[in-house]
């Protein structure tokens, strides 16, 4: 009879409609962003003292690494479900495009690829200064601290006491970093610049007294000059302004303003303790050095 | 056997033969009443299912076709809520949510003039008579500032109710513009002290002194950019945000809702077809023109919503990418530019910090139009040559090689970004036309710039620099804000008129909808009827 002979196919057209609309759905959804995950994996720094230090392996402390676990508590990630990895300057960009940009893209990067942490990074938090250029590349969520950039002299030195004064001086800066340009560049003064591989090498030749200051993001210095205090001292004469982001892919917009919802909460002043989060952050790792800290939400970048 | 034929069946269950036996049926009244008993055992077990549904033709048919009108129903249902959606969508995102955000925007151009405002003051009264500009007039701008951001504050509060953090936000805001105003009063006050001959007498014999103003106008000023300042543009990203969302749940709403109604007219589709095919085999019809015509109908309406559903869905997101987008990205280009004037004016008044200024100048000139450069004299000159060469003037060759270097795929930065939408055929002319002539005046304020900071040696020349006559600094930079106004106006016109285009589109559906499912109805009765005549009065 009719009637038997059509109930099949009529289950099989509502079957398979039931199926399209799961795929379709499944299709429209968007490339994935970090609020849909179950866990999170955080670049950070493994050489900077302060900000991000690596103490054990998979372990960091420092600035960099309280701020991410902050943000990543506020997104809704347990403590288990959050890793770090530690991912140097030059490989910041292609960590965070792995994922969703096109080979060619990638290549173009021109990275050393023994740099790389061999893992898919979600966020990077490692003092990642926001330049219009990397904008076209990651999304920058914050910043969420906005360093300035100072100098490090010798405790001895007594005279230097803003930019100008390092007139004919010989400054040292790490490799790939533009510090030093800032001053000869920007500012006109006439220093000798001296590069090595590291800060930390820098801080090195400043306690031999074979250069003369080293200068770049206070909070970087800071962290350097509080393990040895007495050899060094903070001019304390900023002059730029380096505003450090959380990388994030450019894809992901939703979770690049769920950030910014999280350092903004980070920076609110809790009225049981009268303090920011932020603020004291800051105190933990840089009370001692004597840096006068930003304690107010710095003004975002905006998420593309 | 096929069920359903022959004349209805009377009562299997049970009870005596209703004929009595005659000799030529004596043997199939046992078959027969053999057949009764096993049927009757087989049902009591339970193997043969109970007859589903009505067992006569009329009934069947008249099932099927309540099922058709049921399946149209619930197309109709589903089409006419998720029109409702995308209208509603439409209207959240184009008339309410859109408009704040945008206005919300000029929070932060209005806080950044208020202090610009102030910083001028100061200097028009330390300069004495020869400085260019009116004390009142800028007292009155001060003041007409300060209304727009009371304005932008309240648009930007009314978008953040509901969120917690937005909101508290907000009114930290309103509490640090109360106390800037509070600040802002000294200083204007104490710095015409300090203008006037000050009488002896006051503040012990002597008047404030210029160091006194500078350092009280310091204060206001770190509370404007250390607190207000990050706030506001805090705030109106987070405006942007909310537009953004409301716009991805309708977009999300709609292909949902596409889905829906394709299910839907599948189903519809698929209950007509049944329909044609039952009434062929019992009435060996061919083909039932009417319900044909059913057929038709479902299938044209539900194309059309879901065309519909995707054009309104098309339309959001293009008016969200390409016109608000822009205008919300103009909006920021000049409020930062607000506050890179401001900058030049604290340049010259606060000597101490001149270098900071000066690197504050450069970094906000950058995040506007960015081009490679570590000074501004090194800016000014790549800038201008780079916009010189997109509004194809004659330029100078080195310069522009270096610059193209670092700019491969064209100018960056908040206005410098908003070229690439002609490169890439995305803008309209109008637009493009004004966003050139903003880059034009944009020149013209970095060469008035470069003038004002050669003349900072003597503090009389360079405010005039800064404040008189067209080609100063405040000169050309009104002309730059204007341009930028009327490029922020074009978008925001283009956005509203794109929403409403896609609303009108489902406009339409308001009436179709019902009247194609009335003609569905409609059909299939007329469909049905005869078939239902023709077999009832064949009894």
């Amino acid at each position: 009879m009719p009637t038997s002979r059509l109930i099949r196919p009529l289950l099989a057209v509502g079957t398979a409609t039931a199926a399209l609309a799961a795929g379709c759905s499944a299709l429209a959804a968007d490339a994935g962003s970090i609020l849909d995950q179950d866990t999170v994996t955080i670049g950070v720094k493994g050489d900077q003292p302060g900000l991000g230090l690596e103490v054990s392996d998979g372990r960091f402390e420092g600035f960099d690494v309280d701020v991410a676990e902050f943000i990543a508590a506020e997104l809704g990630f347990e403590p288990e479900d959050v890793e770090f990895v530690e991912v140097p300057s030059a490989v910041r960009e292609y960590v965070l495009m792995e994922r969703d940009a096109e080979p060619e893209e990638l290549e173009a990067l021109d990275v050393d690829e023994s740099l790389l942490p061999g893992v898919e990074v979600d966020m990077v938090v490692a003092t990642y200064s926001i330049t219009a250029a990397r904008r076209q590349l990651v999304n920058f969520a914050g910043p969420y601290y906005g360093a300035q950039q100072d100098i490090l002299v010798s405790a001895e030195d007594t005279e230097t006491e803003n930019v100008r004064d390092l007139e004919g001086a010989t400054l040292c800066q790490g490799a790939g970093s533009n510090s030093a340009n800032r001053i000869v560049e920007e500012r006109g003064v006439g220093a000798e610049i001296e590069e090595t591989d590291t800060y930390a090498e820098c801080l090195d030749r400043l306690a031999e007294g074979s250069i003369d200051a080293v200068s770049t993001d206070n909070l970087i210095l800071a962290g350097f000059a509080l393990e040895d205090p007495d050899a060094f001292r903070m001019v304390n004469a900023p002059f730029t302004a380096e505003r450090y982001g959380v990388g994030l892919r450019k894809s992901d917009v939703a979770g690049c303003e769920e950030v910014n919802r999280a350092i903004t909460a980070m920076y609110r002043v809790e009225e049981e303790e009268g303090t920011s989060p932020a603020e004291r952050m800051l105190e933990d790792w840089f009370a001692e050095t004597g840096l006068e800290l930003n304690t107010s939400v710095p003004q975002f970048e905006g998420c593309a | 056997m096929s069920l359903g034929s022959g004349p209805p069946s009377g009562s299997l269950a049970g009870g005596p033969s209703e004929h009595t036996p005659q000799a030529s049926d004596l043997g199939s009244a046992k078959a027969d009443e053999a057949a009764r008993r096993a049927y009757r055992r087989e049902r009591q077990e339970g193997r043969i299912p109970a007859e589903v549904g009505p067992r006569s033709t009329p009934g069947r048919l008249r099932t099927l076709a309540v099922l058709c009108l049921g399946a149209a129903l619930c197309m109709l249902a589903v089409s006419w809520t998720y029109v409702g959606q995308a209208r509603d969508g439409l209207a959240v995102v184009g008339e309410e949510e859109g408009p704040r955000a945008l206005a919300s925007a000029d929070l932060y151009q209005a806080l950044a003039d208020m202090d610009t405002q102030v910083a001028a003051l100061v200097l028009v009264d330390g300069a004495g008579e020869d400085s260019g500009a009116d004390r009142e007039e800028l007292l009155a701008t001060y003041e007409d500032r300060r209304a727009d951001a009371n304005a932008a504050l309240l648009q930007a509060g009314q978008l953040a109710m509901g969120d917690e953090e937005a909101e508290r936000t907000v009114t930290e805001t309103l509490d640090d513009l109360g106390r800037y105003e509070q600040l802002a009063g000294e200083v204007v006050l104490l710095s015409g002290q300090n203008g006037d001959t000050a009488p002896q007498g006051t503040f012990g014999g002597e008047g404030p002194s210029e160091a006194d103003v500078v350092e009280l106008y310091r204060e206001a000023a770190e509370l404007m950019s250390d607190e207000l300042l990050p706030k506001a543009y805090n705030i109106t990203l987070e405006s942007g945000s909310v537009v953004r969302a409301a716009q991805e749940d309708s977009r999300a709403e709609l292909a949902r809702g596409q889905v829906l109604v394709v299910a839907t007219g599948i189903l519809l589709a698929a209950t007509l077809a049944l329909l044609q095919v039952y009434m062929r085999v019992k009435f060996r019809r061919r083909v039932s023109p009417p319900i044909a015509g059913a057929v038709l109908v479902a299938v044209l309406l539900a194309l059309g919503v879901v065309n519909s559903l995707g054009n309104a869905s098309q339309g959001l997101t293009e008016a969200k990418e390409r016109d608000f987008d822009s205008a919300m990205a103009v909006a920021q280009a000049r409020a930062i530019g607000a506050n890179a004037h401001g900058d030049q004016s604290r340049f010259l008044l606060d000597t101490e910090r001149a270098d900071t200024y000066e690197q504050l100048y450069l970094e906000q000139a950058q995040s506007v139009v960015f081009v490679p450069g570590g000074s501004i004299q090194g800016y000014a000159r790549t800038g201008e040559a780079v916009i010189a060469d997109h509004l194809g003037e004659q330029v100078d060759g080195d310069v522009l090689a270096e610059a193209e270097e670092a700019l491969e795929e064209g100018m960056l930065g908040l206005l410098g970004g908003e070229t690439r939408g002609e490169e890439d055929g995305n803008g309209d002319t109008g637009s493009q036309a004004g966003v050139d002539a903003a880059l034009a005046a944009y020149t013209e304020l970095l060469a008035a710039d470069a003038r004002m900071r050669e003349a900072a040696g003597s503090p009389q020349g360079a405010v005039r620099e800064l404040l008189r006559g067209e080609d100063s600094v405040a000169g050309t930079y009104a002309r730059y804000d204007e341009a930028m106004a009327e490029v922020a106006a074009m978008h925001r016109e283009s956005f509203h008129a794109n929403v409403e285009t896609a609303a009108a589109g489902l406009g339409p559906w308001n009436w179709l909808l019902p009247a194609g499912t009335a003609a569905i109805v409609a059909l299939v009765l007329a469909g049905v009827r005869p078939r239902l005549a023709e077999y009832t009065g064949n009894r």
